[in-house]
Formats: structure tokens, sequence, C-alpha cells
């Protein structure tokens, strides 16, 4: 009877070891694809964008109390260039302060013409659009851009604009 | 037979409750991340902007991307760097990369440092889905004290966390103490109660205790979906642990205030029927059953288990046909479920049971999003295999197995991705040989050079203008001043070759009078004619300036687009090789992980079988016996000596022990047995 015990808690053990083994190894597989995968990225984002010619652009949401933003279209020189479509979940998370890396373009240097739509809605249900035109500067270092809607509390309404660096 | 019971029931209620995430409200305003005292430029906090967006949105490579980017840009600063490791735990815990977050964890906290309150709480809620419970502990209470504070939003369920932390290591009085700040009427708190209550019946603890936060656990959860599902699985717990503890009366109360309509109905429907027996309420107890044979389907383990309770139960009230005819009713029914159970427990069939599960997630994404899989198709082998399907570890091996399938699609369409690449690289390349961007910018300069001289020119012109008398004359009023000179000639001949009678004079004042409109037409347009030419040689000189600003920057692009291109293709190279190493070792785990999965729907087929085979058996065992007893209750009518020995024998419906000739005890689908016949009273 002793023996069948040991048996059995050394077949036991042995199966522990086992799945410990297949868990480390299911584990560092998932930690090199994820190696992968963030490698890709860097890459492609080189492929698509290498830094000399690279405008990033990003979104921010000062709030968010008068206007919810659910489209954006960033137009530069007059080419349609970014478009995105807001989630429920992608708003929430720039309530909460987070930055929406919106793109990356190639430019030239030299000033561009930037047109950026926004359409949402404001605080009470109703649809809204705001718009900016601006000339952007881009050198030969990686361009930094930043579109900020603000709340204008005294106005019960939002504005946006941009920074660049 | 109690103990069996609860035994039976705790396991599948041991894990915590671990409800969905909230959806996010307004109050999520007040997380400010500007709060975190970190003095960032531009750069630095728009990364770390990004870094939360594409956590906050499940963008997790992302997510690590931004982190070690926004890392490098910020170097040694020690606030950052906390925050930072505390989201990149949350990051793998996310993915399912326990042990690397568990290492993250311990720096931290061996480190120390500030991080916000959110993401601390960001770290135990992951902590806790993963299992650890003492880190989640610690994670919940430096939220709790972390400046910024959590959101308020998050703060219920951060209490959530803490009061589960603390009974998950069975401190039921810290626990008490700390759920008593939560709102009484949320849903999180619902849920803290809930595996309070179980901490409590693990710990053994004070009835009286026990029954007041039932009964608040059941007062106060909201009257929704959720909360009635979570108030039945409360009830549920509550009514095995009063019977446990002998308190009939409260566990038929708890029964009996359970919904028929909630996934705990079935388990509830039993126990309230096996409860009614120990009350010695024989024919109440079979009204339960019946109710979860009528309303459940035949093949879930309570309603099999129920199956032979119900004979067992005429039995015991005397109502021999009744139960023979039961009997031979389950009997009927089981062979026919023993023979489909053997039909389906093959290998080709459970690899299609599996494969058709697999289809089925293939939108699905891997690590956290894993928990939104599907549940396993509906099939003959889903029907058998419901007990394993609630199994934690099979259900585990499952998304591992989904995991496994999704990093091989994600490689495979990276590695054809990266073929695309290489082929627009040499694509480029070999255009950009052919453009022979230097000759053109070359020639296109000389053009420029050519425009500029003419433009020079223009200029030249421009300054002699101001010198003639006609300046700015358009060119009608040339060809008048023309023929206005060109009369001249014939006026002075006209004098020569005159007569006295012949007066010229009027001529002469006529072509004074005409040059003078002349000369006040050409001056009165003068200033706005040069104007316009002025400020038309302007734009032009701009115009030909950025054209020569835009030749520049051409050739300086056509310079970086060659250094650009240098160097990727060996890059996209090495990229393919390692995808296609990492695929070779995923393709041998997704194999492995596959026949573990077929192995483990084998096993526990093959056990059911044996367990509807015994309970086949002991279904026929019992019809035997009770033809026996009634073969043997006839003949003693006639014989006096068999009539005493009939009278001895027990009655039940398990297997006779052979060396006492009296009852062993019927065991049942889910593990548990049940004592028969007088010994169960």
């Amino acid at each position: 009877m002793k023996y069948i015990l040991l048996l059995i808690l050394g077949l036991s053990g042995l199966v522990f070891a086992e799945d410990a083994e297949i868990r480390e190894e299911v584990m560092s597989v998932k930690e090199a694809v994820l190696e992968l995968n963030r490698d890709l990225y860097e890459l492609e984002r080189e492929l698509l964008s290498p830094a000399t010619t690279r405008a990033a652009f990003h979104l921010t949401l000062n709030h968010g109390e008068f206007f919810e933003p659910l489209a954006v279209e960033v137009s530069v020189d007059g080419t349609l260039e970014l478009q995105h479509l807001y989630t429920e979940r992608q708003v929430k998370a720039l309530r909460m302060g987070a930055v929406q890396p919106l793109g990356d373009l190639n430019l030239a240097p030299g000033k561009h013409d930037v047109t950026v739509i926004i359409r949402g809605v404001d605080h009470l249900g109703q649809g809204r659009e705001l718009t900016l035109t601006e000339i952007v500067t881009k050198t030969g270092k990686p361009l930094i851009t930043e579109l900020l809607i603000v709340d204008r509390e005294e106005l019960q309404s939002a504005r946006l604009e941009l920074k660049y660096w | 037979m109690r103990k069996l019971l609860l035994l039976l029931l705790l396991p599948a209620c041991v894990w915590a409750a671990d409800p969905q995430q909230s959806p996010l409200s307004e109050d999520d305003l007040d997380f400010d991340l500007e709060a975190l005292g970190v003095a960032d430029n531009a750069e630095e906090r728009l990364l770390r902007g990004n870094f939360y967006f594409s956590y906050l949105t499940g963008e997790y490579y992302r997510t690590l991307y931004y982190l070690e980017r926004w890392q490098e840009l910020v170097g040694a600063d020690e606030a950052p760097e906390t925050e930072a490791a505390v989201m990149r735990a949350a990051v793998f815990l996310s993915l399912g990369l326990e042990d690397q977050a568990e290492a993250v964890f311990y720096k931290v906290f061996e480190q120390g440092g500030n991080a916000s309150g959110d993401a601390w709480y960001f770290l135990a809620q992951r902590l806790f889905s993963a299992g650890y419970y003492d880190r989640a502990e610690l994670a919940a209470r430096n939220a709790l004290k972390a400046a910024p504070g959590v959101s308020a939003s998050y703060l219920q369920e951060l209490l959530y966390l803490l009061v589960s932390s603390i009974s998950e290591q069975d401190r039921v009085d810290e626990a008490r103490d700390a759920l008593k700040g939560m709102l009484d009427k949320n849903i999180w708190t619902g849920y803290a109660r809930y595996n309070l209550i179980l901490a409590m019946i693990r710990e053994n603890y004070r009835s009286r205790d026990l029954e007041a936060v039932v009964n608040e656990s059941a007062y106060y959860l909201p009257d929704d979906e959720e909360g009635r599902a979570l108030r039945d699985r409360t009830l549920l717990i509550a009514g095995v642990a009063a019977m446990e503890r002998e308190k009939h009366k409260m566990a038929n109360r708890y029964f009996r205030d359970i919904s028929l309509e909630s996934v705990f109905t079935p388990p509830a429907l039993l126990h309230y029927g096996w409860n009614l027996l120990a009350e010695w309420r024989y024919e109440d107890a079979i009204q339960p059953w019946r109710i979860l044979q009528q309303m459940y389907d035949e093949y879930n383990p309570s309603v099999v288990e129920s199956y032979l309770a119900v004979p067992h139960t005429l039995e015991l009230v005397d109502a021999v046909n009744q139960s023979v005819l039961a009997y031979e009713r389950i009997e009927e029914r089981l062979s026919v479920m023993v023979d489909e159970l053997k039909a389906v427990n093959q290998k080709d069939s459970l690899g299609d049971w599996l494969d058709e599960w697999r289809n089925a997630n293939r939108s699905q994404d891997w690590g956290w999003q894993r928990q939104r899989l599907s549940d396993l198709p509906e099939s003959q082998i889903s029907r058998f295999a419901q007990g394993l399907l609630d199994d934690e570890d099979f259900v585990r091996e499952l998304a591992v197995l989904h995991d496994l399938d999704r990093m091989r699609d994600d490689l495979n369409k990276a590695f054809r991705d990266l073929g695309l690449w290489a082929e627009i690289l040499e694509e480029r390349q070999r255009h950009l040989a052919e453009l022979g961007g230097e000759a053109l910018l070359d020639k296109l300069e000389e053009r420029q050079m050519d425009v500029l001289r003419k433009i020079l020119a223009v200029q030249d012109r421009l300054l002699d203008e101001d010198e003639t008398v006609f300046s700015y004359a358009s060119v009608a009023d040339k060809a008048r001043i023309d023929r206005l000179r060109n009369v001249v000639p014939s006026v002075t001949q006209l004098q020569k070759v005159g007569t006295p009678t012949r007066d010229l004079s009027i001529y002469k004042e006529r072509w004074r009078r005409v040059r003078g409109l002349q000369l006040w037409e050409i001056y009165k347009h003068q200033p706005q004619r040069k104007w316009d030419t002025e400020r038309d040689h302007m734009i032009l000189r701009s115009e030909t300036d950025r054209l020569f600003r835009q030749l520049e920057n051409t050739r300086t692009s056509l310079s970086w687009a060659d250094s650009s291109w240098r160097g990727f293709p060996q890059q996209v190279g090495a990229m393919q090789r390692r995808i296609a190493n990492a695929d070779a070792g995923i393709a041998r785990l997704q194999d492995n992980q596959e026949e573990l999965l077929n192995q483990l729907a084998r096993d526990y087929l093959t056990g059911m079988d044996e367990r509807l085979t015994l309970y086949l058996a002991q279904s026929r065992l019992a019809l035997a016996r009770l033809y026996d007893d009634s073969l043997q209750r006839e003949t003693s009518e006639f014989d006096p000596e068999q009539q005493k020995t009939a009278e001895g024998t027990p009655k039940g419906t398990g297997n006779v022990d052979e060396e006492t000739g009296t009852e062993a005890e019927v065991q049942y689908q889910d593990g548990t047995t049940v004592e028969t016949g007088e010994q169960a009273e």
C-alpha cells in the first residue's frame, strides 16, 4: 500500500512538473511574440515614416464637458491624410487624460497647410463641428503636433487648438 | 452525505466572484494625468498619454512600445519609473504573463516610489484576476493611499478588490471591517459580500453572523439581472452551508428564495430536495426534483442525479410499484445515454468539436481579450461534458490553445506583411535608381536658373522704365504714340511744300492736343500700372524663390530617401527569420495543447461513461432487489421461516455489502455519495 501511495505521489509530482514546464514554455513564447510584435510595430513605423520626414499627430481632450468627438479628419496641403472614427472606449480614455496617437505622416521640409475638422456632439447632444486651419513648418527633425480640444466654460462650448514642436 | 454535498458544491464556488468591469462614467473626469507631479516636457507628456490611451483601449503591443519610448525619454526620473513599472506589471498580467508581472511587481515593492492611485488600481485588478490575492491586497491598499488618488468611478471596485483579496486569504474580521467603507446598494458591495460569505463558510464562522451577512446581501442587491443572479448564487451557497450545519429550516428558506430562472436553479432544486429528504419529508422532496427534471436538460448533472434520487425516495415511502416503474424508466434512459456517450467519446469527434470552437473564436484576440471567448458549440459532446466546461483547468487550457492559435495567426499575418514590405523596398529602390534623381535635379536647377535670369532681366527693364517718358504705357498707348510720331514727318513735309494759303496751324494744334491727351491718358494710368507690375514682379520673385527652396528640399529628400531605405531589407529579413522560428515553436506547442485538451475531454467522458454505467448498474441492481423482495414476500406468505428472513432485508437503492448483507452507498455523477436506506434518515 505504501509503495502504491509513493508511486501515486511520484506520478502526480511528474504531472505537476510537466504542467509547469508547458506553462513556462507557453509564457516564454508569449513573451517572445510580444517582443516580436513590439519590434514589428517599431519597424513598420520606421518604414512608413522615417524620422526625417515624420510628422506625428496627437489628439487630446481637456475635460470634454462641452464636446465629445465622434470623428476627426486631418488634411495637409488640401489632401485628406488622416481620419478616425471614435469608439466609446476611446472617448472615455481621452476624457481620462490619455493622448490619442492619431497617426504619422510623411512631410517634406517647409511650410504646410494643416486643416483639421472634428465632428462631434456638445453637452446638449447637438451636432457640432470644430475646425482649424494653420500653417506648420516642418524641419529636418520629426514634427510633433497636438490637437487640443479645450472647453470654454464661459461660452459653454469648446474650441480646437493646434500646438506643434 | 451533507458533508460530501458541501464539498461537491464548494469547488464550484471557490473562485472568487469576479464580475466584468463596469462601464466607466462621467466621474472619470477626475483622472488627471497632470496631477502625477511629473514635470514633463511636451514629448514626454504626449508619450505618457499615448501609453495610457493604448492601455485603456486594450492595445497592449503599443502600450509596451510607448512605455519603452517614454522610459527612454524620461531616463532615471524616479516617479515615472515607478508609475511605468506598475503599469507594465498590469500589462503583463493582462496578457497572461504572470511570471514577468511578478518580477516587476517585486521590483516595485523593493524600490518603493510613487505611482498614481489608478495605476495601482489597474494592477490590483489584474493581480486579483490572476489569483494573487496577497499582492492584490497590497496593490489595493497602495491605490487607496496614493496621491493622486484613485478615480471616483473606480473606488467601489477597488474596495471590492480589497475586501475580496482579504476574504480569499480567510481573514474574515479584517474583510468585514474593510466592507464597512463600501456603499450598501452598490453591485460591487454585493460581490464583496459574496466572497466574504465564502470565506466565512470556509472558516466555519458563527451561524448568526453568517446569516446576518447573507440577509444583508440579499436585501441590498439591485433588482436587475446581474443583481438577481448574484442573489441566487449567494442564497445557494448559504443554503448548502446551512444544510451542512443541519439548519434545515434555514436552508429550505434560502433554497425557496432562489429564482427559477438562473444558472443556479438546477443545483438549488437538487439540494432543496436532499434537504427535505434529510428532514424526512419524503413526498415534499420529490417535488423539486420533478420540477428540475421538467425544466432542465436531461444531461444536466443535477438532473441525472435527481433521476436516481426520485425512485430512491419513493422506495423510502414504500411506494414500491412506483419506484420500480421509475427505475425501469431510468434504466432505459441510462442505457441510451451510455450508448450515445460511447459513440461521441472518440478522438476524431472530440477533435472536430474543439475545431468548431476554435473557428468560432477566430475573431478574438489573445491575452486579456480571451475572457470574451465563446462557449463550446452546442452538441451532444457539450451536453455530456457540461461539468468539464465548468472546470477551471479545462477552460484555462482551452484559453491557452486559443492564445496559441491567435499568436500563430498574428505571426503568419506579420510574415505576409513583411514579405510585402520586402517587395515594396525592392520596388522603391529600383524606382529610385531608375529615376536618376541627381541628374533630374541638375536639369531642373538649370531650368530654374534660366527662369531666374529672365526675371532679373525683367527687373532691369522695370528700373529703366522709370526713366522713360512714356513709362508703363500700354501696347495701345504705344501704338497711338507711334501713330502720332508718324504724323510729324507728314506735317513737316506739308510745311516745306506748302503755299501761303495753306494754314498748317490747325493740324499742329490738333496734333498737340492729341499728344497732350495721350500723355494725360498714360500718366493717369501710370501709378496703377507701375504698382501692378511691381506686385506681379514680386510675386514672380517669391514664386521662383519657393521653387528654389522646393528644389533644395527635393534634393534633401532624395538623399534622405536613399539613406532611409538602406538597411531596411536586412531588418525585414531578420524579422522574417525571427517570426519563422517563433512560429515553429508555437506550432509544436499548439499540437501538444490540442492533444492535451483532447485527452482531458476523453478522460472526462470516460469518467462520465463509468459513472453512468455505475448508475445503470445500480438502477438494475435496485430493480433486481425490488423484484426479489417482492418474490420473497410472496413466497413468505406461504413459508413462515422465509417471511422472517424477508423482514430482515434492508431497503435501498445502493450496492449490497457482500460481507454484512447491508446496503452500501450510491455514488452520484459529480462524486457525491449518498447513504441509502434507513441510514440516510
